[in-house]
């Protein structure tokens, strides 16, 4: 039998396997057989079980500090924390966005640069309609040397037209410039929160 | 020893939505037994509390994985148990090594660690207990850690540890016996 020592007694493996609950019924049962007639191997289990049960009843050790602060510091600030699959086009469309937006804020302010750089309030019209909206600018600067040309009245009229018309275009930029910088940063942080707190 | 319950079912659903918050609490729920677990095996408290944290985050990172129809207590634990007998692979692979002579186990203990009169000192039985865990190798103690106190069958040991089924047999009963020769000293 595979469980005795010496052809008579249980070896330790068989007393461990039966402590453990890992015999099978016969050899469970056999071993149980022996134990109660051999004071031997009946000593040896109870030395063996008294392991078991000081293993068992081991007291827990407190904690010294709260770890949770330390773990979700860990989990707000690391990178490995798993991130929310994305789809290609999401990425891609966030970062033509951005492109967009990025490029409307130089235009911007270049435009903002040259219109400084004018002293005179008709100079600054102009060049805000020549930066803001190149062809039309530019048809206003041709029909505005016609209009020199032909006199002081109709050329304030004319300019005054014509800064109306700078005035909507820039507008119309400054407002798409922001539109474009809000929705796509906002886009970018929102992906970035969202792997930060997934 | 706190084991899952209907609370922590809402805990572990919000987390997995990504809220620190509610991780938070089971963190605070469990922190002692995982704590434990690291403790027992790798006997240095700041250690064991770093690798404690370590499970919970990596636990979190699995979220996704668990079933929540079972209980959290063992899973974060096991989560405990593999991560510290990976470091213990990792950082002292010469006390680990299957091949080594398995009688020459009480040359790799420290006096310290293995002389139950320092545990004697500490006036605890349950310190020298540990003392004597600790003065194990680090594959003995990964056996007793998984059958003792996560009640692992001989299968599932051998799978996590990556040992055959005998060999789970052998270090348990081996270790044990070391436990038992060194309880014994300290008794006398």
């Amino acid at each position: 039998m595979t469980g005795k020592r010496n052809q008579t007694h249980l070896d330790d493996e068989t007393l461990d396997a039966l402590l453990d609950d890992a015999l099978d019924e016969v050899h469970a049962r056999a071993a149980h057989d022996h134990l109660a007639v051999c004071a031997t191997c009946a000593t040896r289990l109870a030395a063996l079980q008294a392991v078991f049960i000081e293993l068992n009843a081991l007291p827990d050790v407190p904690v010294s500090r709260d770890l949770a602060p330390g773990v979700r510091a860990r989990l707000l600030g690391d990178a490995r924390v798993p991130v929310q699959p994305r789809s290609f086009g999401a990425d891609l469309l966030r970062w033509v966005l951005a492109a967009q937006a990025l490029i409307a804020v130089a235009l911007f302010m270049a435009s903002v640069r040259n219109l400084a750089d004018q002293t005179t309030f008709t100079g600054f019209l102009a060049s805000a309609g020549n930066l803001v909206s190149a062809p039309m600018s530019q048809a206003g600067s041709m029909t505005r040397d016609v209009s020199v040309a032909l006199s002081d009245g109709l050329s304030s009229v004319w300019t005054l037209l014509i800064s109306a018309t700078a005035w909507s275009a820039f507008t119309v930029v400054a407002v798409l410039t922001c539109a474009l910088c809000l929705v796509g940063n906002g886009l970018l942080l929102r992906s970035t929160s969202t792997r930060r707190n997934s | 020893m706190t084991d899952s319950s209907s609370g922590d079912l809402a805990l572990l659903s919000r987390a997995r939505r990504g809220d620190s918050d509610a991780f938070g609490t089971l963190v605070r729920d469990y922190q002692t037994s995982v704590f434990n677990v690291c403790y027992r095996l790798l006997g240095e408290r700041r250690e064991a509390e770093d690798m404690t944290q370590e499970a919970f985050v990596r636990a979190y990172q699995r979220l996704d994985t668990f079933d929540v129809a079972r209980p959290f207590g063992p899973w974060i634990r096991r989560v405990a148990a593999n991560l510290c007998l990976n470091h213990l692979h990792v950082s002292r692979p010469d006390l680990v090594s299957l091949d080594e002579d398995r009688d020459g186990a009480k040359d790799e203990t420290t006096p310290e660690d293995s002389d139950p009169e320092v545990a004697r000192d500490r006036g605890e039985r349950s310190e020298a207990l540990r003392a004597a865990l600790l003065s194990l190798p680090p594959h003995y103690r990964g056996v007793i850690e998984l059958r003792h106190y996560h009640a692992m069958s001989y299968s599932d040991i051998a799978g996590a540890m990556k040992v055959s089924v005998s060999d789970v047999k052998s270090h348990l009963f081996r270790a044990r016996k070391l436990l038992a020769t060194r309880l014994k000293q300290y008794d006398r």
